[in-house]
């Protein structure tokens, strides 16, 4: 029990922690960029929004499966690889906070750290990447959420190995399979209820904290 | 002019607003001066780099900054043009002495003096009130060692009190740094204590630059000047101090104006609302009007309900009467009236 939850929370933090980069890139790009094309990404980002996870899953072990362009990444069937598949999930939900951040913060506060001699690339360190810091850590917060509890994409694409990827939506998918492990089972969801509660009650208490500093 | 603004047929686009500008600001302070949609921020943004001039050239000292024929564009970051908002703009995680070090030290303790924010250092922006934050945002524009400062309606919305310690602190810095200043601002009062170079903008053009005698004579320019309260600028003569007011020459006439610091001999500006002028066709007696003018009418311009009478009283006099009155008193070109204003009507600018 302990191992497999502590093997969810590593594949999650894995899946926030890959995505976070480029989910701020996105982020940046669809909130200050302005480019032909700007719709598709969008519709693209949010895709995994949508798409049944099985389909998302099919996609992945397309890609980086055996035959795939990319299966010298050896993704498939290990934990690393479930990473990838939640966080392709949770990138919708990582995006959009991050994005809205980056839309809030007045764009006059970036220009005066370029009218200082700040490169864009400084400006947006010091300046666009901590005003945003709420909103990073929402998102962070709610992929990470998303992340544990991943199910259809991780089993489709990485499978149901124990140790390697059964986390705890494959542990209790499995113990139900079995006659006789219902008790077993009841334990796996009452501890991802927890988990995702302990998610959302944290990422709130950090939300009110971290508040106070964007307010100016 | 090698430390001066030059915009040289400057043609800028932001949304469906354009801007022509042509203008040269040298060291010193220019105000510019217009009502809210003239163009005056996209002229800043134009200048900051913020904004790429569809045509014409932006130097500064030596360097071109933009040459929209050339192609060539400096970006905001390697302009040197420092920047202060009417919103001071600080970023709120960052402490006062990380924010005013961002763009660089130079003359850190004495920034620091003239700006007064020596006890604030260790703030954060929501810990400031607006004139404190003000100052830190002028200190971090300083710090980065600007060679042009532009300032975007820096009095608006503080206090008289906050007003006249910018105003000094304006001052200091126009004796320590000899860089351009570009200040703009809707309030004249403040801009003709600053300075006496300014430039008028209307509707994305350059109405009129130079000093106030200039603007104010510049065709074109009245509606402006009008909308400003600015018509009637008169250049007197001080003769000397006289029971709680002051004796002044102005042209032939000997006129009685409110109390000021002019030594006598010394030469000032004084401006009278049109409102505030009376008009005669003969001289009164028996008025309590401390002054009388006389002179020609020049020029009688319909402004919505009333006529404005030029009178030429030496200098040009703007009155404003009333359809009615005009008719009574058969005002026409060429005709001498006397004009009669109380001392308080008048006020002294410099």
């Amino acid at each position: 029990m302990t191992e497999i939850i502590l093997l969810s929370l590593r594949i999650a933090l894995v899946a926030v922690l890959l995505s976070l980069p480029f989910a701020i890139l996105v982020a940046w790009v669809l909130a200050r960029v302005p480019f032909r094309g700007r719709l598709l990404l969008d519709v693209f980002v949010h895709l995994p929004l949508v798409l049944p996870p099985i389909v998302t899953g099919y996609v992945l072990l397309v890609v980086f499966g055996g035959h795939g362009p990319l299966a010298d990444l050896g993704l498939a069937f290990t934990s690393t690889g479930a990473s990838v598949a939640a966080a392709v999930v949770a990138f919708p939900l990582l995006v959009r906070p991050i994005r809205q951040a980056f839309e809030a913060t007045d764009p006059a506060l970036l220009h005066v750290a370029m009218s200082l001699g700040a490169s864009p690339r400084r400006a947006f360190f010091t300046v666009a990447l901590p005003l945003a810091a709420p909103g990073i850590l929402a998102g962070a917060l709610l992929a990470f959420g998303r992340s544990l509890g991943e199910f259809g994409a991780t089993i489709t694409f990485v499978g149901n190995i124990d140790g390697e990827t059964r986390t705890l939506p494959l542990a209790l998918f499995s113990a139900l399979d079995v006659p006789g492990r219902e008790s077993e089972a009841t334990a796996f969801a009452i501890a991802s209820a927890v988990l995702a509660l302990g998610t959302l009650v944290l990422g709130e208490l950090l939300a009110r904290r971290s508040r106070r500093w964007t307010t100016g | 002019m090698d430390d001066g603004l030059i915009l040289d047929g400057v043609v800028a686009r932001r949304g469906g607003f354009s801007l022509t500008a042509d203008l040269r600001c040298g060291p010193g302070t220019t105000a510019i001066l217009g009502p809210s949609g003239a163009g005056k921020s996209t002229l800043l943004q134009a200048v900051a780099g913020f904004l790429r001039p569809d045509r014409g050239r932006v130097v500064l000292g030596a360097e071109v900054l933009s040459d929209a024929g050339a192609r060539s564009w400096v970006p905001p970051w390697r302009r040197r043009v420092g920047l202060v908002f009417q919103e001071p703009r600080l970023w709120p995680h960052k402490r006062v002495l990380a924010t005013i070090r961002y763009g660089g030290r130079y003359r850190e303790d004495d920034v620091i003096a003239w700006c007064g924010i020596g006890h604030l250092l260790d703030r954060l922006p929501r810990q400031l009130s607006g004139g404190e934050a003000q100052r830190v945002a002028i200190a971090r524009a300083l710090m980065a060692r600007p060679r042009l400062l532009l300032l975007d309606e820096p009095f608006t919305g503080l206090d008289p009190a906050r007003r006249r310690h910018l105003r000094t602190l304006l001052e200091t810095l126009q004796a320590e740094l000899s860089i351009p200043v570009l200040c703009v601002t809707h309030l004249v009062p403040e801009a003709l204590e600053l300075t006496d170079k300014l430039v008028l903008i209307d509707g994305g053009h350059v109405v009129a630059h130079g000093d106030l005698a200039g603007v104010l004579a510049a065709p074109g320019a009245f509606a402006l000047t009008h909308a400003l309260g600015l018509e009637n600028l008169l250049e007197v003569e001080v003769i000397g101090p006289g029971d709680g007011t002051t004796r002044a020459r102005l042209g032939a006439h000997e006129v009685l104006l409110p109390e000021t610091d002019l030594a006598p001999g010394e030469r000032g500006h004084v401006t009278v609302s049109p409102a505030d002028v009376l008009l005669a066709a003969a001289p009164l007696t028996g008025v309590s009007a401390r002054n009388a003018l006389s002179g020609e009418v020049r020029d009688i311009l319909p402004v919505g309900d009333r006529f404005l009478v030029h009178v030429d009283v030496g200098q040009p006099l703007r009155v404003e009467v009333t359809h009615a009155a005009a008719r009574e008193l058969g005002l026409a070109v060429g005709r001498t009236v006397w004009c009669y204003t109380k001392t308080w009507a008048c006020r002294w600018w410099d």
